[in-house]
């Protein structure tokens, strides 16, 4: 069985985890575990893992899809390194009711590892104008959401799958 | 098609559980994983499909409390293995030098300094198995397309 192993990162509260209990719901049937150490508030601490297998069409073989959601707080900045150096790509959910320059500082912490990210705009629908959101991360593949209503989360899943994937095979 | 950079034959994975069956024989433990520094799960003992999920989130956790320690690198000067101990049981996980790892859980009535001395042996055992793994680059890679996912 081939294994990915998925990020998503961003901000603490930029809805990381929201998404991947949405995946867990969207995606029941292919659940393999789903575990999320947290603090009593539900702030992740260390651990928001989502672990699946997708069936490959024509085939008993399954593909495992490892989900990791980062602790967003910038206390955790120091525990994530291990976790992004064994990415196979990832998902930066961007908070627009936070300032940009924070949001840019978060995504600055996956900019250098050369891995398909995709950029998932949360949280739309409380805030107006998302125009300087979009354009600083303009070349990357961008999906707008509203986590909490499941808007934009199997897109953005789907999105950074196809990526890797599609990175893998253009390295063959 | 496999995303590791490694890759492990039947072999490999035999002869892992070749000297995971000798430790279970040795130390009555409840479950023992393999597993790497991502958190992926190379193969486990005893099996049974039933276990599998049990494996695979003892695995992931493993590498994680590992993954944690390595911040604490300098002020421990070493992390090759941790040990914790609960009401029900106890948890030792052992670092090789290759980055893969041995975690067990035991009973109470079990001897931390056996458990110990077994791992460590089991560990020393398999280090040319996991050197050999390291060293393979993924010669096999039979290519999954985003359009083949039943997704």
């Amino acid at each position: 069985m081939g294994e990915i192993f998925i990020i998503y990162h961003g901000l603490g509260m930029a809805g990381k985890t929201t998404n991947l209990e949405f995946l867990a719901s969207i995606f029941e049937s292919m659940k393999i575990d789903r575990f999320h150490q947290s603090t009593i508030e539900g702030r992740t601490v260390y651990l928001d893992t989502l672990l699946m297998a997708i069936k490959i069409k024509g085939t008993d073989e399954r593909l495992k899809i490892r989900i990791f959601s980062t602790p967003g707080q910038e206390r955790f900045s120091i525990v994530r390194p291990w976790i992004f150096s064994n990415a196979d790509g990832f998902v930066f959910v961007v908070d627009p009711t936070q300032p940009l320059d924070q949001n840019i500082q978060a995504f600055r912490e996956i900019q250098e590892y050369q891995k398909p990210k995709v950029i998932q705009i949360n949280k739309v629908d409380l805030v107006e104008d998302i125009s300087k959101f979009r354009s600083i991360f303009s070349g990357l593949t961008t999906i707008l959401a509203s986590a909490n209503k499941g808007v934009g989360v199997k897109d953005t899943f789907i999105a950074i799958l196809k990526e890797v994937l599609d990175a893998r095979e253009s390295r063959r | 098609m496999d995303l590791v950079s490694y890759e492990i034959t039947k072999a490999d994975i035999d002869s892992i559980n070749q000297v995971l069956a000798k430790l279970l024989n040795s130390v009555a433990l409840d479950i023992v994983v393999v597993g790497d520094e991502g958190g992926r799960l190379i193969t486990f003992s005893p099996y049974g499909e039933d276990m599998f999920n049990v494996a695979q989130r003892f695995c992931v956790i493993s590498a994680s409390v590992l993954g944690a320690l390595d911040q604490l690198d300098n002020l421990l000067q070493s992390k090759s293995n941790f040990f914790t101990e609960g009401l029900n049981g106890s948890i030792y996980i052992k670092l090789s030098n290759s980055n893969f790892f041995i975690s067990v859980k035991f009973g109470r009535n079990v001897m931390l300094g056996t458990v110990k001395l077994f791992v460590d042996r089991a560990a020393k055992e398999l280090e040319p198995v996991f050197i050999k793994i390291r060293e393979s680059s993924s010669k096999k890679f039979s290519g999954i397309k985003f359009d083949m996912l039943e997704i």
